[in-house]
């Protein structure tokens, strides 16, 4: 009995333990949500006063106001809408082209398969901190620096999804297919009827992580987008930051208005988001 | 019929362009028709035409598309267009409208991201017609890549002479030795001039140095501004290094002026054992080891600006000069105190104390280069732009504390535009000082291909220093060894 | 035999129409590979063997054979970025992955399952917020008046530095970010590995009476190998790649002591424009990242046989 009740006593004790590491671990989200509703005299008292004694809301109202009249550098309300447009669009064209190759890693036999699927294995070795000098030639020979094209299309080829999604798809039997076949559909009507929707969960997951990478992304639009009207999130947020203001009430307000939505979108889509996760991290 | 029309216009036109660009000025109002793109495009009557046409050979000028079309320039600042910009763009757009061009203002940042990306434009071409040039090495890198167009035929043919009319001093640096002209400056260079707080000075006892003065002078005026503890300390000076440190290394090579990165024509070795350079780095030491200037550490870990140490009283000097259009600005930068601009300091040593070097004659006194894409697809519409911008179209830059470096700008009527618009917030006299600066004996300074990476050199051993981490000596060693590996590269 | 040949025929019409199937799927992807990884990584391994500055336009290079190579090792912004990169690992992948195993066993061993989930999930939001949101956050923090400089002060450090303007403090500084930053992903992975675990080892060695710091060691450990080498691999590389932190808050300063190797890539090639010598650069970080990869191969491939 007295051993249980120990154990007890250990295990709420350790659950307090990471209670308060747990609290530690996002006490700068917190800090940064209350400060976001201060007034700059206010952000830095101490002790801190977690929630203030009154409401104000002028920091997002000054924030989202900046640049309106087109005449700075950065407007947040425009780069978010570069940022979701962006997101959106390369989003949706990572799934659908990794989706078509894990599709066909997984389930067409072709003559330099084997060939193929190393020279996409060993993509993932070359760091696109390697590529960025000549991406960044190639797009200005395009003409597409300043354009949102330069950070969609290469995102054309996803090598980890590509390889997450031929795992889904390997895992789907070929019975399936077949039947699909003898009912007299089409390769593609195959794939888009009947595999796509199998492997649901997968391109949920792949599109997730798709959305957090693109929308995070900083050294690629750095380089490649300069106009502040093309700009997204983090190249507005760091030009905010670095710009006359420094007053710190006002970049906590920009800097939840550039968060909270990932978190939101994080916590809807959790469960797919954290499948993902698992396949990618445990295959290796 | 459409066809003759055209030939007959562009014929006009060639006519009309050459006329007008043989006169002096391009500002004189145009006779010509009012509607003329309206016109072209519905065209009309091919009589009435034609009259027009015959009227256009004579006083008409044109820089549109030879079709008739109204063409767009593309102008590229690092300004953000409420300093005058905007308004500037919108009088060259009135003025123009009817002569087939007008003026888009484009703002990018002038830094590394934002040079990149206007060099990329310059390249590929399309985006950018003309923009405003920072930096003598930045210019020199353009125009030995061919991205910039020569001016200097279109020059002869307009009849304006950069020397004589810009000054020697500041123009001569942008002539090459063939004869080309790839940029022009049009602003009066203050990077070597300090704002300071005129309340404090006053309160402080300290005589407000209107003539220059020297280091030890600057150090004993620091001293005692320098006043209270803890977050209420008035420090004497911020050297806002996290912002710009243009202005503090001004305090030093603007003595030094054509020889402050290099030691020799060739651009071969840099010039950081010069006495002055040992000097004012001292200085700087002394005014940061005593506790009369911002730390170096604060400086960067809070950020600080011109708007948040000096306009917030928290410093009675600032050497960041380039932020002079802030302290013009009540109304996002609400301050009251009224800022002078004041001569940045020399050396003790006799030699320095000629008006040459006490008030910074001697040194390049010219900033914000116009030039032209070497691409553009309108080069002659460009030209006017620039043309019309030196020769006072730029005059709505001045409540932005841009000062027109034109000599035919009558410098009384700059202070009366400050007295209308800033009186409150600026010591005219010690602009009017400012302004009366002889500039054109001046000489421009040497660069090199390296000159933007031992820059950097300088500012990392000269952050060493105030950390510091090494003395003077050190520093300047430093400096000297690593700039010359870069120099001989 | 004459219908063998029919057949054989019809068979190689076939498969060339699968072929064609096949890569007609695979077009989009092969493209991107080819335009966005393939010629670009040719364009640089030659590039860094040229001088290339790139306002003189493509193609206007001269060939240096490896003169870049050879001095990158005089050069001290490439030394310390070099060095600032290998402390990053260095410091970074151990420590960040024990609090990440002994937190993961923590949560999974005894917290309730619900605790758990909430916990995991809220450890793991760093992960996925904006690089330039948490360094600008972590700025404010590390601020003269900003709160982590005051709970220094509260736990008596007399006199903190400004930790992200110290020589000594700013790299320790951003290094704490990036190991708080990947700390909820890294407990996530140990917890799914934790998961697939063999009860009956534990089971086992309950009924030995073993204590839970000895299972720890004696099982929890040894089974998770395999995980902890793959977070370590992906935790080497990434920290090999670390910028955004360091051009946010520090700008590779004071001095150079915050500088990285795609920092100085960074400002190489985009600030003075020596994209040869930039892309020499990324040539090393590419050969490092390279030999991590091939260990990790070397060592997937025994597993497998072992």
């Amino acid at each position: 009995m007295k051993k249980k009740g120990n154990k007890r006593m250990a295990h709420l004790a350790i659950t307090g333990g990471v209670a308060i590491v747990t609290l530690m671990m996002v006490i700068p989200f917190i800090w940064m949500v209350s400060a976001s509703f201060k007034t700059e005299a206010d952000v830095m008292k101490i002790p801190i006063d977690w929630i203030p004694g009154y409401f104000y809301p002028d920091n997002y109202l000054k924030v989202l106001s900046i640049g309106t009249a087109s005449s700075t550098n950065y407007h947040f309300p425009l780069a978010y809408w570069n940022s979701v447009k962006v997101a959106v669009i390369s989003t949706l064209t990572a799934v659908i082209s990794a989706s078509m190759a894990g599709y066909a890693f997984a389930k067409l036999k072709f003559k330099g398969s084997n060939v193929l699927f190393i020279l996409y294995l060993a993509q993932l070795m070359v760091p696109s901190q390697l590529t960025l000098i000549p991406r960044f030639v190639v797009f200005s020979g395009l003409g597409m620096t300043n354009s949102h094209w330069s950070l969609i299309l290469p995102k054309i080829v996803a090598v980890s999804s590509i390889f997450m999604l031929r795992q889904a798809f390997l895992s789907v039997p070929d019975e399936l297919r077949e039947a699909a076949k003898i009912d007299g559909a089409g390769e593609y009507r195959t794939f888009f009827k009947v595999m796509m929707p199998l492997a649901k969960p997968t391109i949920a997951a792949t599109a997730t992580v798709q959305f957090l990478e693109v929308w995070n992304s900083y050294l690629d639009p750095l380089v490649f987008i300069s106009n502040w009207r093309k700009w997204t999130i983090p190249l507005a947020l760091n030009q905010f930051v670095g710009a006359e203001v420094t007053q710190y009430n006002l970049t906590m307000a920009a800097c939840c208005m550039a968060v909270l939505p990932v978190f939101a979108i994080f916590l809807l889509g959790q469960k797919f988001f954290m499948k993902g996760l698992t396949v990618g991290a445990v295959k290796g | 019929m459409r066809k003759t029309w055209t030939i007959l216009l562009t014929l006009a036109l060639v006519w009309g362009t050459a006329a007008g660009c043989g006169q002096k000025s391009g500002k004189e109002p145009s006779a010509g028709l009012p509607e003329e793109s309206q016109t072209l495009t519905s065209a009309a009557s091919q009589d009435s035409q034609e009259t027009k046409a015959a009227d256009q050979t004579e006083d008409r000028e044109w820089f549109g598309t030879e079709d008739g079309k109204t063409v767009t320039l593309r102008f590229w600042g690092g300004i953000q267009p409420e300093y005058g910009y905007d308004q500037l763009v919108a009088d060259f757009n009135e003025e123009y409208k009817e002569k087939g061009v007008q003026v888009e203002y484009i703002r990018y940042v002038n830094d590394s991201a934002g040079n990149l990306q206007l060099e990329t434009y310059l390249m590929g071409g399309g985006e950018v017609d003309m923009f405003m040039n920072y930096g003598k090495p930045r210019l020199d890198s353009r125009a030995d890549s061919n991205l910039l167009l020569d001016m200097s035929d279109m020059l002869e043919e307009r009849g304006f002479d950069l020397i004589s009319e810009l000054g020697a001093a500041n123009a001569e640096g942008y002539v090459c030795d063939d004869g080309s002209v790839y940029g022009f400056p049009t602003k009066y260079e203050n990077d070597r001039w300090l704002l300071i707080n005129t309340d404090m000075f006053r309160a402080a006892g300290v005589e407000i140095p209107y003539d220059g003065w020297t280091y030890s002078q600057f150090l004993e005026a620091v001293e005692k501004l320098t006043h209270g503890e803890g977050q209420d300390k008035v420090y004497g000076v911020s050297y806002t290094l996290k912002q710009s440190n243009s202005g503090v290394r001004g305090i030093m090579s603007s003595v030094l002026g054509k020889y402050y990165i290099y030691g020799d024509d060739s651009a071969s070795k840099v010039n950081f054992d010069h006495e002055v350079w040992r000097e004012g780095l001292q200085m700087v030491k002394t005014s940061l080891d005593k506790g009369w200037a911002v730390p170096i550490e604060d400086e960067y870990s809070e950020n600080m600006t011109v708007a948040n140490t000096f306009l917030a009283g928290k410093c009675a000097i600032s050497t960041n000069v380039s932020q002079m259009r802030l302290c013009m600005d009540q109304e996002n930068y609400p301050h009251d105190f009224v800022t002078a601009v004041v001569p940045a300091p020399v050396p003790d040593g006799a030699e320095y104390q000629a008006d040459t070097y006490r008030k910074h004659e001697s040194v390049e006194g010219a900033g914000d280069v116009f030039c032209i894409a070497a691409n553009t697809g309108y080069p002659k519409a460009c030209f006017e732009f620039g043309m019309w911008y030196v020769q006072g179209g730029m005059s709505p830059l001045v409540r932005g504390g841009r000062i027109p470096l034109w000599t035919g700008i009558d410098r009384a009527q700059i202070i009366d535009v400050l007295r209308e618009s800033a009186a409150g917030s600026i010591d005219l006299d010690s602009m009017s000082n400012y302004l009366s600066i002889d500039n054109t004996k001046g000489v421009a300074s040497v660069t090199g291909s390296t000159a933007n990476e031992i820059l950097d050199v300088w500012k990392e051993e000269f952050e060493a220093m105030c950390y510091g981490r090494q003395s003077v000596d050190e520093t300047v060693a430093n400096m000297v060894l690593r700039g010359n590996q870069l120099a001989g590269r | 035999m004459r219908t063998k040949k029919t057949k054989s025929r019809e068979a190689g019409q076939r498969i060339r129409r699968d072929n064609l199937i096949a890569y007609s799927f695979l077009l989009p992807s092969l493209t991107g590979v080819v335009l966005f990884s393939m010629i670009p990584l040719v364009i640089s391994l030659y590039v860094s063997l040229t001088d290339w500055n790139f306002t003189r336009g493509v193609g206007n290079w001269a060939f240096v054979g490896l003169e870049n190579f050879k001095s990158l090792w005089q050069d001290q912004w490439f030394v310390a970025s070099m060095k600032n990169t290998l402390i990053f690992s260095v410091v970074t992948v151990p420590v960040g992955l024990l609090l990440a195993l002994v937190l993961a066993v923590l949560i999974d061993g005894y917290c309730h399952r619900k605790v758990a989930g909430v916990v995991r999930v809220a450890m793991y939001m760093p992960h996925i917020c904006n690089i330039v949101a948490i360094s600008v956050v972590w700025m404010a923090l590390y601020s003269k008046y900003g709160p982590f400089t005051q709970l220094m002060r509260i736990l008596g450090w007399k006199d903190p530095p400004r930790f992200l303007a110290s020589y000594e403090w700013a790299l320790p500084a951003i290094i704490l970010v990036v190991i708080w930053a990947s700390l909820g992903y890294r407990i996530f992975v140990y917890s799914a590995a934790i998961a697939g675990l063999p009860r009956d080892l534990y089971e086992s060695a309950d009924m030995d009476g073993a204590s839970g710091v000895q299972k720890f060691f004696y099982i929890t450990i040894p089974l998770l190998k395999p995980t902890t080498f793959f977070l370590t691999i992906t935790g080497i590389i990434s920290s090999f790649k670390v910028f955004g932190y360091t051009n946010v808050m520090t700008e590779g300063g004071p001095g150079t002591s915050t500088y990285t190797l795609v920092y100085y890539i960074y400002t190489s090639s985009f600030k003075y424009y020596r994209m040869g010598y930039g892309s020499a650069i990324a040539v090393i970080l590419f050969l490092m990242l390279l030999s991590v990869t091939i260990v990790q191969w070397i060592h997937n491939s025994r597993a497998e046989k072992g």
